[in-house]
């Protein structure tokens, strides 16, 4: 499937200097007053409804119009608190990853070990946690860290140490390369580093997708990361970031996946892309308004 | 220990799936991953092959990088780094 997203931000300048300045005279809460609104606007364009619909469709299928632009604010409106959060609290370096002190070590000792892979979707405060890649909290703080990910340029959603003015926590690793970025993504490993990856968005053509149920339909994910976790032998944690108060993030883990080597055959790991697939449905019904994908991730079948 | 170009051709179509490639056309000098098609999946193995056959471990994507460019190119990376 070639991808069918942009990664640009669907704000505009102006109501991102809107809600910037709000939040400079005001703080977070004069700019959630004003998110009301904002997100009203936005809410109503045809192109921003239709772009939450593809999800909301397939979460709520039986949902009217009218319920389902309710819904669409509703979806906005979390992921308007989100970037507002990020951009508040992001900058003052206040955001707290909340895990437990036994989860701390149990993956720090799994890293120690041989490196790990977080994988993890466009869902609930993933912006807050893992843009700023606040790990510190997470017991990782020691490793180096690297996401995968894919910078657009000219976007105007701005991470929070670009804010800052801060030297990223994070090194980022262009997927946009001839290898999707799989050869820098086994070196960090090879060297013992925690590497943070979208378990949901595809890059370039798609070819090396597996094709799982997810909500009722058909979505292809990427198979990249499981194919690696085996060669490489490094567990794989599941782990989600929902939305729950201002300034804290309480990641919640699916599980740690050991990946069996299964060989160069990709279809081999359908099953284990299908239990990637099968969490993050979990987490939508847990958590229906914090699912981010504003696109069409379904096949047409 | 020597390698040479036709060890690392040998390997390489036993390993990956170059059956659209006809790999004795390919020049020492083209550019690796054009011209055999390669995608990220292909990455991959080709660091599995590089562990299990020389014991090369990729921990260094600055040198690596270089390594990949052509099929000269890894047979000097191969020849300098292997362990077996």
């Amino acid at each position: 499937m070639e991808k069918n997203w942009t990664g640009k931000s669907k704000s505009n300048p102006f109501l991102q200097f809107l809600l910037r300045f709000s939040v400079k005279i005001g703080g977070a809460e004069l700019a959630y007053f004003f998110l009301l609104f904002v997100c009203l606007i936005y809410t109503l364009l045809p192109s921003v409804l239709k772009s939450a619909s593809f999800y909301l469709k397939r979460r709520f299928p039986q949902d009217n119009f009218f319920k389902r632009l309710a819904r669409a604010y509703k979806l906005n409106f979390t992921f308007g608190r989100v970037l507002i959060d990020r951009t508040v609290y992001g900058i003052k370096g206040d955001i707290k990853v909340r895990v437990s002190k036994e989860d701390m070590k149990k993956y720090s000792s799994l890293a120690e070990e041989r490196g790990l892979i977080l994988l993890t979707s466009h869902c609930g405060a993933w912006q807050m946690a893992m843009p700023a890649f606040n790990l510190a909290e997470f017991g990782l703080s020691k490793f180096e860290k690297f996401v995968l990910y894919k910078k657009t340029e000219g976007d105007i959603d701005k991470h929070s140490f670009e804010l800052s003015g801060e030297e990223s926590p994070v090194n980022f690793i262009d997927p946009a390369q001839w290898d999707g970025g799989a050869l820098s993504i086994i070196s960090a490993l090879q060297r013992k580093s925690i590497v943070c990856i979208m378990g949901d968005r595809i890059f370039g053509s798609g070819a090396n997708s597996a094709r799982v149920d997810f909500l009722g339909g058909k979505i292809d994910i990427p198979l990249m990361p499981y194919r690696i976790a085996a060669s490489c032998g490094v567990p794989v944690i599941i782990v989600f970031f929902p939305y729950k108060s201002k300034a804290a993030v309480d990641p919640e883990v699916e599980g740690v996946f050991h990946i069996k080597d299964k060989g160069a055959q990709i279809q081999n790991y359908y099953e284990d892309a299908q239990v990637f697939a099968d969490a993050l449905s979990k987490f939508t019904k847990k958590y229906p308004y914090q699912f981010f994908n504003y696109f069409n991730i379904w096949r047409q079948e | 220990m020597i390698t040479t170009l036709e060890d690392v051709k040998l390997v390489l179509s036993e390993n990956l799936d170059l059956s659209s490639v006809n790999l004795n056309s390919v020049s020492a000098d083209a550019p690796l991953f054009q011209e055999l098609k390669l995608d990220s999946l292909d990455a991959i193995e080709i660091s599995v092959v590089l562990r299990k056959y020389y014991d090369i471990v990729i921990d260094n994507m600055e040198q690596a990088r270089g390594a990949f460019a052509t099929l000269e190119t890894l047979r000097k990376y191969i020849e300098d780094n292997r362990k077996k």
